[in-house]
């Protein structure tokens, strides 16, 4: 595939989880205090990235079996109690609902605000977030941070997930 | 791109995973593949993001000059 010239580019949409938000800084202190009450050998930062390809799995199922989205919120609780069923690591209802909401704290990667604002600066791009969550939860975190953009966009209708083409071609 | 009603090649979509930039640069978008860990792009087909910065602020740099 031949590389397409950026000098047409007039939008930019960006990734959210993983690419403006920073998972490891925003689970990893909440995860390293659970996981030390634990007889777990691995490291908080390991769980968070395993934990990110189970969401990842679940959310192409949605997208296979052509039903609509789970919302992220459901999705990501769901998932970890999977990951930590899988990894023989204890846990409760409780915990869950503390490491995905009091004791998490959303943090973008320091150069997200900075660089964004002079990219906008530019006034040649609109600017969006784009991702496979649900629109609701997107909007929260995407203004809920300050993540300086027009606006964020989710594939519309039943779940699409990346990298299905479609989930950028037909938000 | 609906939704932005611009064609594929007008929209650069940004992400700091390879399967994000495969699926995009499929639809006819262009892709910048943001490589802080500097994780090699691998892609079966051999191709390669349109552009490749290892942070923001080289986005930034780069978009500048357009």
């Amino acid at each position: 595939m031949q590389k397409i010239p950026l000098g047409p580019v007039r939008a930019i949409t960006f990734d959210m989880y993983g690419t403006l938000l920073d998972r490891v800084a925003s689970f990893g202190a909440g995860f390293e205090e659970f996981l030390e009450g634990r007889a777990y050998s691995g490291g908080a930062d390991d769980v968070i990235q395993a934990w990110e390809a189970t969401y990842l799995h679940e959310s192409n199922v949605d997208s296979l079996l052509g039903r609509p989205r789970t919302p992220f919120e459901t999705v990501r609780r769901v998932t970890l109690s999977q990951l930590f069923h899988k990894l023989n690591i204890p846990h409760t209802k409780d915990d869950i609902e503390q490491l995905v909401t009091t004791k998490a704290t959303p943090t973008l990667f320091p150069d997200v605000k900075e660089h964004l604002t002079r990219i906008q600066s530019l006034g040649k791009f609109e600017m969006s977030v784009l991702s496979n969550g649900d629109l609701e939860s997107l909007d929260r975190a995407v203004s809920g941070l300050g993540i300086p953009v027009d606006r964020a966009i989710s594939p519309k209708g039943p779940a699409i997930t990346s990298p299905t083409p479609v989930s950028t071609s037909m938000p | 791109m609906n939704e932005l009603g611009l064609p594929g090649e007008q929209v650069l979509h940004v992400a700091a995973h390879a399967w994000d930039i495969r699926g995009a640069r499929a639809a006819g978008m262009a892709g910048a593949y943001i490589n802080r860990y500097g994780i090699p792009y691998v892609d079966a087909d051999g191709s390669q993001p349109d552009l490749e910065v290892p942070g923001l602020a080289q986005l930034a740099d780069q978009l500048s000059e357009i």
